[in-house]
């Protein structure tokens, strides 16, 4: 059952690329780019929320993206998966130019996102909201939809491999339950594995952590993990030092929307500039213990603009 | 028993009460039911001031207005007892000027006939539309107006043959939905709404508009176009089962257009069961949840638009044949909102519920307008004639069916098919 569950990736047997000889610091060229992006600018009135000179992601490693709140890391997101606009700047996914690339097109090229603030089907099943993820699907187009003996077999391979993932992922009793009735936690749970339904080779998580209950955050560390060594590229964003230093290869740090500092784990949580920029006032407060309440304040003020996209919509013809 | 469901909160804070929302709905009903809805409402306004009562029982800090809910529960008693007299004096003696079998027959009459059909499939459409993929569309009458014009003008005015002109009329939806689509579901789901109400007004006023009168029949509208498809009629007498009764042209009708009901839920069933009725579904909850996934938003849009819109086309189609003539005053917002109210009875997202509604929504209109009519008429109404008179007890009937909706909205939120679960979950 697994042959056909379990994608089939070239780089899997490859060893892991090494980047700990690599230069630290900011814009820093990969050995093997799967993501490269230059001067990518967005601006909010006269805020730049994110102005980065030159970014690469590289492919097989686990990345990952902190900084503060607000320092842009969700703005990123949302600019390289197609989901907003830049005022200016141009990146590719391996070498495939995605300026003006509708987000659905993005995500088809292997480049998968999930949100900070998730985005479950509420009132989907567990399971359905899972079958979705699924790509190339016969019974999506309007033609063959009425006629199941043409999808049938492929949504039962669909939801095999659905299966196997929600019980990776602990949520498999949950299964028929709607997806709106899951907690917080559950539901980043579920995005993360539906997002693993489109079978990425970049999956883009926005804060995967957030509100999960530390028990399963140490089987979720090792989840990352794996789709690492199943040769799939991750890029996250996370506020939990403890989890950054345990997972990921690289750290890229943003501060108030640009990259202000690049290196592996324990290069870049030494690095005074990243001390300053990231903690500001907290200088003496662990990074895990930061106030939680100013943190849930600014989550919902980040609620308004989660979507620039919709906000946006008539501001854009406005040079 | 109170203290054990409410939150423990830290200091007894000084929360001001409030109403219970039911106690309120009792005391409307209660008014309503002695008035407007001829004891229709009131076993609701009994029922809604008892429950009230009981939540302000178990929750004496939050909740007030036990007066409300006494007053709408003594009203409810009062109203229900005035409908069970007029059913039973109506049904079973003469001293009524009211003939309850006929309101019933009338009403049923209604409910499985012609009109009913032409809401069906509008509500069909709009099921597709704003049921499963959440697209607002307030044009439905539009949709119809195309259709049925499509027929009409086809064969009137450009002499096409019959058929031809029926194919005319199932493409000009697409066209319609199409024209509408590509500008407007790219943007949110406002622009959809207003571009939608204000197409469909366009049109008929362009249907009706003395300028094209020689093409387009202007308010009189166009006839004699009809005359294949009563040739083709089989029956030639009236059907009578006792309980409904048809003309012979009717009892065609009624025979095509519940024909056409039944192959439009086909296709709206095996439609919605497939994956791609799971993409629409999705889409209602969260494009962007959907677009991250990999699927054209736009397009899947565009296509429940189109077909939702031939539905609409083909209640106008069917309403044209049924009835031998287009005018435009058929085909106002009104209809798109009568549609929207059978769904919203029946029960959105649900594959009968728009048929189930649209019956239902006929069976009360016509039969509160049979039973008001009869109640008002004649030398000694039984509803006397400063409370309401014959003309307006058409009026009327269409209030009583509102407030009938607003019962709905309180008692079952999800209409008579829909599944509570789904509405009891919070958008968190
Ligand atoms: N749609 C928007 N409208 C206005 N300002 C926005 C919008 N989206 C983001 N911002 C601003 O851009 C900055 C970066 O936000 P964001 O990318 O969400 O930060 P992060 O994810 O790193 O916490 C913040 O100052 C935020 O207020
Ligand atoms: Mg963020």
């Amino acid at each position: 059952m697994s042959a056909d569950t379990e994608p089939n990736r070239p780089s899997a047997a490859a060893p892991r690329p090494d980047l700990s000889g690599l230069e630290a610091r900011p814009g820093v060229p990969k050995p093997d780019p799967i993501v490269k992006g230059d001067g990518i600018r967005r601006t909010f009135g006269g805020l730049a929320a994110v102005d980065v000179e030159h970014i690469e992601i590289q492919r097989g490693v686990i990345t990952a993206l902190i900084g503060p709140n607000g320092a842009g890391k969700t703005t990123l997101f949302n600019l390289l998966t197609g989901f907003d606009m830049p005022d200016s700047g141009e990146w590719s996914f391996n070498g495939t130019s995605l300026q003006r690339v509708a987000p659905y097109k993005v995500a088809r090229l292997g480049m998968v996102r999930t949100f900070q603030l998730t985005k479950v089907l509420a009132k989907l099943t567990v399971i359905e909201n899972m079958r979705l993820g699924a790509t190339g699907q016969r019974g999506e187009k309007f033609w063959s939809a009425a006629l199941p003996f043409l999808w049938r077999s492929q949504e039962e391979a669909n939801t095999r491999r659905a299966d196997d993932l929600l019980a990776r992922f602990k949520l498999d009793a949950k299964r028929e339950d709607f997806a709106g009735s899951l907690s917080g936690g559950q539901r980043k749970l579920l995005e993360m594995a539906r997002a693993l339904m489109v079978d990425p080779e970049l999956i883009m998580l926005d804060e995967p952590m957030a509100g999960v209950n530390p028990a399963l955050k140490q089987s979720l560390l090792g989840h990352v993990k794996s789709l690492r060594d199943e040769g799939r590229t991750v890029l996250f964003v996370e506020h939990d030092m403890d989890m950054v230093r345990d997972i990921s290869d690289w750290v890229i740090v943003m501060a108030q929307g640009q990259i202000v500092a690049e290196g592996t784990p324990s290069e870049v949580m030494s690095n005074p500039a990243v001390i300053d920029a990231y903690l500001g006032a907290h200088h003496d407060t662990d990074l895990t213990e930061l106030d939680e309440h100013e943190i849930d304040s600014e989550a919902e003020a980040e609620l308004a603009h989660e979507t620039p996209r919709k906000a946006d919509k008539h501001r854009k013809d406005v040079p | 028993m109170s203290a054990t469901t409410r939150e423990p909160s830290a200091a007894p804070t000084l929360r001001p009460k409030r109403t219970h929302p039911a106690a309120i709905a009792s005391a409307v009903l209660g008014v309503a039911g002695l008035t407007l809805t001829a004891g229709i409402a009131s076993p609701f306004a009994f029922w809604k001031g008892r429950q009230a009562l009981a939540a302000i029982e178990a929750d004496p800090d939050d909740y007030e207005g036990r007066n409300l809910a006494n007053l709408g529960r003594v009203l409810g008693v009062l109203g229900t007892v005035l409908l069970l007299t007029w059913l039973v004096l109506g049904l079973f003696t003469d001293t009524l000027p009211v003939d309850i079998a006929r309101v019933f027959k009338t009403a049923l009459n209604q409910a499985l006939g012609p009109n009913a059909i032409v809401f069906a499939l509008a509500a069909i459409g709009l099921n597709v539309h704003f049921g499963y993929t959440g697209l607002l569309n307030f044009g439905q009458a539009g949709f119809m107006a195309v259709g049925a014009y499509g027929l009409a003008v086809s064969v009137v005015t450009f002499d096409i043959s019959f058929w031809a002109a029926v194919g005319i009329s199932l493409l000009a939806p697409i066209v319609l939905a199409i024209l509408l689509g590509v500008p407007t579901l790219r943007l949110r789901a406002d622009y959809l709404a207003i571009a939608t109400i204000a197409t469909a007004e366009i049109l008929r006023l362009t249907f009706g508009s003395v300028e094209m009168s020689d093409t387009l029949g202007g308010s009189n509208g166009l006839t004699g176009y009809a005359s294949t498809y009563q040739q083709l009629n089989p029956f030639d007498s009236r059907l009578d089962l006792g309980f409904v009764a048809f003309s012979a042209r009717d009892t065609w009708s009624v025979l095509v257009g519940w024909s056409m009901v039944a192959i439009c839920l086909l296709i709206v069933w095996a439609l919605m069961r497939s994956p791609w009725g799971r993409v629409l579904r999705s889409i209602r909850e969260d494009e962007d949840a959907v677009r991250s996934l990999g699927k054209n938003v736009f397009a899947y849009k565009m296509q429940a638009l189109v077909l939702g819109g031939m539905f609409g086309g083909l209640a106008g189609l069917f309403l044209a044949l049924k009835q031998a003539s287009v005018v435009p005053t058929d085909y106002s917002t009104n209809v798109t909102f009568f549609a929207y109210t059978a769904l919203l009875i029946g029960g959105a997202a649900r594959v009968f519920g728009p048929v189930v509604g649209a019956m239902i929504f006929w069976f009360l209109i016509s039969g509160l307008g049979s039973f008001l009519g009869q109640a008002t008429s004649g030398i000694d109404p039984l509803v006397p004639t400063w409370i309401m008179d014959n003309t307006q007890s058409s009026l009327v009937r269409f209030i009583a069916t509102g407030l009938g909706l607003m019962l709905l909205m309180i008692f079952r939120p999800q209409g008579i098919f829909g599944d509570r679960r789904e509405i009891a979950i919070d958008e968190r």
